[in-house]
């Protein structure tokens, strides 16, 4: 190539150097670590759309969120920063907490991140965390549930949603609820018929932490009695003789904590053993997932569980209907616990990027550490989001976090089976169903 | 009726048989003999296709056979009875027996047959309905024998059926092979036993390190000193 | 009726089922001395094919016992003539890893067709269905596959104690070389054989679909099991795998009752250390 090549085709980059508006404010990037790939990329992809909603409504006009009281919506950028868009920069963890460590580094020197949010599994957020602790750059976490996470001492580490512990008080303050008559469209009911209690647990961390921290902290705390303690084996072949003993313990309410392929043949044998309890719960995981829902179908009638976002919230959270109804539109479905939990992530983040006024860590953690969004902002039933001590040796927690509970009920005139929230009571979108009813 | 011309043949790299040419004629009984290792045995697995041949060419009535597949080779007409104890250990007798006339659709000459080997061999009636594997070493050979005989051969190829008998016993066989000779059976019998087994034959063919190194009527090989040289150097 | 009694009938209905995930395992290795590791994908594609009949055609898992049994028959039978016996001229580590490719293969691939979702049938005759006698309540989905199993097995024996093929199937069994001698086509006995073993894990996995989930990776729930029972009754053995897999189901519904659910799966292997330690090659094994 000769001389004269050469100089037209740098006038021709030049040129189109030159066209990019000078003026637009450089991105704020913000990493996200992720499981994309391996057993966990469906739902690692259904975090991803979660982020993307809430970084649309940040960095675009949404007039109709904005009109409901939704700050971000009119925002167009994060006003304090120029107007500065934010930019996700995603990166797979694979579901390895070394990997998801190994990105964390190369987010923060290569990519030039101001900061970091995911991972979702606790333990690859412990890494993750670990990385971000020694480089002091902020992670805002929305998606893992482990306890010790917020109990680790960790300066640069903000949780927004509820642990596991928060999630068993959901139980217990349900439990209780009902005894003091609180519970929508029933009654007070005698604590003698719900005292008994029988846990049902896979042996695996998140089954046994659920369930000891139900029997040893909870249940002698709140005056209840747990008559057995089940663990078992997951993806079992079988799972009779486990449910067999859970019916001869002759407890009240049986608590569950298991993967959705163990909860399908749970509750299948327990109907055909005719098992009555008053009640049955199930630690969100296998009892919210679609697939259960298919298999046990009316069946579900009067059976509780656990989630973070139950999406029945927008018949009494006009917001959440809202931002629900965005993400309808783009996937055709409502919004799911998962995505939910990450549409409050980037929620925080540009709060606390507006906040700061800066990209400076320091002052990040300073906007962090004061941070305040009120509840009516949220498509969860919270009060706000503000971070402290929850309980003690805890920091950086967001000390209004709850947990919802939802009740499955079947309409026998669309055939339809419905979750409808029962807890907390304010926001129930039914009368709860109770005892429960029994099989069809 | 079977033509062996220049068969060389062996397991993997190393030739076993360099160059082997045989004949078997109708009704002929012909004794293939030789040391332990001189190839014996791989000569009829090549005939019955369970060792590809390298080289050279298998005729059986005409039609060239060479590298068949067993199965086929057996349906021909060629029947090998294997050295030592090959009977189906866990199967019964009777089993063992129905084996041998795998390839017969017949039901009734399948049983006709097996009459015939009860009666060649009245110790197997006896025993019809135990496992193969619990009779005695006489017994399995005698069984190895009538198995090959359902089939209804026109050419039996008997490997080394001596092997690990009581002198008793081996005398017996003897016997037996030449009845069966009788009934205009066609014989190739492989065996160390060189004496014995040339009693019995019309011809013979000794076989030294792959190849063949005498050949003629039992008479020539009776007298000669070729038998005992084959043997000694072998 | 005494809670022994009950529990120990509870643990044969199951066991029959194991012993019926174990049959094709069992068939497969008697003919060549080969572990099929894609046994429980087999498993899972006859559980697919059930339920797809069931969602689509006619509702009910039953119907997809034959299709399901026709489907495992080519697809054991495929396996064979396009992989497996390829692998037989090469090194023993290439015939292990050769079948488990497969199981990979299927696993995954299943997995890309179906969708990693748990589904369930949407009914049926005995899908659910409860069977009262006296103080014991049975599943009726669970009698079923125990009946279907017994009656595979004795179909399946009946054909291997009686028929040529069968005759010809164990003379391979026995021994490989001296079968081909008898005229014996050794090479269409192996595609018998993993037609056979694909076929009842396909009526196998129909079978289940009335009481259990299908998922692309359910086939590695029953895999440890039917390894087990294969090898507690004896590697090869029909009658075995029968006996084996009442003794698992049993031990495994007496150990949950009487000790802890959590021990269930140690005692079987507890169960299985004892009896090779006693006869190495299994209940009832050959060699």
């Amino acid at each position: 190539m000769n001389r004269g090549r050469w100089a037209v085709l740098s006038l021709i980059v030049l040129a189109a150097l030159a066209a990019v508006p000078a003026a637009a404010q450089p991105a704020v990037r913000i990493g996200v670590i992720l499981p994309l790939s391996g057993p966990l990329a469906p739902t690692g992809q259904e975090l991803r759309r979660g982020y993307e909603l809430m970084v649309d409504i940040v960095n675009n006009v949404h007039p109709e969120l904005a009109a409901l009281g939704l700050e971000v919506a009119g925002w167009e950028g994060i006003p304090s920063l120029g107007g500065a868009k934010i930019e996700l920069v995603f990166a797979d963890s694979r579901g390895d907490p070394a990997i998801g460590a190994d990105m964390a580094r190369r987010l923060i020197m290569e990519e030039n991140v101001v900061g970091l949010t995911g991972a979702y599994q606790s333990g690859v957020t412990q890494t993750v965390a670990t990385v971000a602790e020694r480089m002091g750059v902020p992670l805002v976490n929305s998606d893992s549930s482990s306890p010790t996470l917020t109990m680790l001492g960790y300066q640069w580490f903000w949780r927004v949603t509820p642990h596991d512990r928060i999630f068993d008080d959901d139980l217990f303050n349900l439990l209780d609820g009902l005894v003091a008559g609180q519970a929508p469209g029933v009654g007070p009911v005698p604590k003698e018929s719900l005292s008994r209690l029988a846990i049902v647990a896979e042996n695996t961390e998140f089954g046994v932490a659920s369930g000891d921290d139900i029997r040893n902290r909870l249940a002698p705390e709140r005056g209840y009695d747990v008559v057995d303690y089940i663990q078992y084996t997951s993806n079992s072949p079988d799972l009779t003789s486990e449910t067999t003993r859970l019916v001869n313990s002759g407890a009240d309410a049986y608590l569950f904590v298991s993967y959705v392929s163990d909860a399908i043949l749970f509750m299948r044998t327990l109907k055909l053993l005719g098992a009555s309890p008053t009640l049955i719960w199930g630690q969100d995981a296998g009892f919210t997932n679609p697939d259960f829902v298919d298999a046990i179908g009316p069946d579900l009638h009067g059976v509780l569980t656990r989630s973070l976002f139950i999406s029945k919230i927008g018949q009494v959270k006009p917001i959440a209907a809202a931002i629900n109804e965005l993400y309808r539109e783009r996937h055709g479905k409502d919004l799911s616990e998962e995505s939910a939990r990450e549409t409050l992530g980037v929620q925080v983040w540009a709060h606390a990027l507006q906040r700061a006024g800066s990209t400076d860590p320091a002052a990040l953690k300073e906007a962090l550490d004061n941070l305040y969004i009120p509840g009516e902002q949220l498509i969860t039933p919270w009060e706000g989001v503000q971070f402290g001590a929850g309980r003690p040796g805890e920091m950086n927690q967001n000390i209004h976090a709850t947990g919802m509970i939802g009740q499955y009920q079947y309409n026998p005139d669309t055939g339809e089976v419905q979750l409808e929230i029962v807890y907390p009571f304010d926001f129930a979108t039914a009368d709860m169903v109770h005892p429960f009813p029994g099989w069809n | 009726m079977l033509q062996v011309a220049d068969l060389k043949a062996g397991y993997g790299q190393a030739p076993v048989v360099r160059g082997v040419s045989l004949e078997v004629n109708a009704g002929e009984l012909v004794c293939l003999l030789g040391a332990n290792g001189a190839g014996k045995s791989t000569v009829l697995k090549s005939i019955m296709g369970t060792v590809k041949p390298v080289s050279g060419r298998v005729r059986f009535l005409g039609e060239d056979i060479t590298g068949r597949p067993t199965p086929e080779i057996v349906g021909r007409g060629i029947v090998y009875v294997p050295e030592g104890k090959l009977v189906f250990a866990p199967l019964s007798v009777e089993e063992n027996l129905r084996l041998g006339a795998y390839l017969v659709r017949d039901e009734e000459t399948v049983r006709s047959r097996m009459e015939q080997a009860y009666e060649l061999f009245p110790r197997l009636w006896e025993r019809r309905g135990q496992r193969a594997g619990t009779l005695s070493g006489g017994e399995q050979t005698m069984l190895a024998l009538a198995r090959g005989l359902m089939a209804g051969p026109r050419l039996l190829l008997l490997d080394e059926p001596s092997l690990g008998l009581m002198p008793k016993l081996v005398g017996e066989l003897f016997e037996t092979v030449a009845r069966l000779k009788e009934t205009g059976l066609a014989v190739l019998l492989v065996e160390q036993r060189a004496r014995q087994a040339l009693a019995l034959a019309d011809r013979g063919y000794v076989l030294r390190t792959g190849r063949i190194v005498a050949a003629g009527t039992r008479e020539e090989l009776l007298s000669g000193d070729t038998l005992r040289q084959a043997f000694l150097s072998g | 009726m005494s809670v022994f009694l009950e529990v120990s009938i509870q643990g044969v209905l199951m066991g029959l089922t194991y012993a019926l995930l174990a049959l094709g395992l069992t068939v497969i290795f008697g003919v060549m001395d080969m572990v099929n590791f894609a046994h429980g994908e087999f498993l899972m594609i006859g559980m697919y094919a059930a339920y797809l009949t069931a969602a689509h055609v006619f509702p009910d898992p039953l119907v997809g016992v034959p299709v399901a049994g026709l489907i495992g028959l080519v697809l054991g039978a495929l396996s064979y003539r396009l992989l497996v016996r390829r692998l037989l001229q090469g090194p023993t580590i290439a015939q292990i890893f050769g079948t488990f490719g497969l199981m990979l293969f299927l696993r995954y691939g299943a997995l890309a067709v179906f969708g990693p979702n748990l589904r369930s049938a949407p009914g049926g005759l005995v899908v659910g269905q409860r069977l009262v006698l006296g103080g014991l309540v049975l599943d009726g989905a669970k009698v079923t596959a125990a009946a279907g199993s017994a009656l595979l097995f004795a179909l399946i024996y009946w054909f291997l104690q009686r028929t040529r093929v069968g005759l010809g199937l164990r003379a391979t069994a026995a021994h490989r070389e001296a079968a081909r001698y008898m005229g014996v086509d050794t090479d269409a006995m192996n595609s018998i054989g993993w037609a056979i073993g694909g076929a009842t894990a396909g009526m196998a996995g129909a079978l289940l679909v009335n009481f259990y989930y299908v998922s692309p990776t359910v086939g590695m729930v029953f895999a440890m099991i039917t390894f087990t029972t294969v090898a507690l009754g004896g590697f090869g053995s029909v009658p075995g795998a029968f006996v084996a897999g009442i003794i698992v189901g049993v031990v495994e519904a007496v150990t949950a009752q009487y000790f802890s659910p959590q021990l269930k799966l140690a005692v079987i292997y507890l169960v299985f250390f004892l009896v090779v330690l006693l006869r190495p090659h299994g209940l009832l094994g050959a060699r």
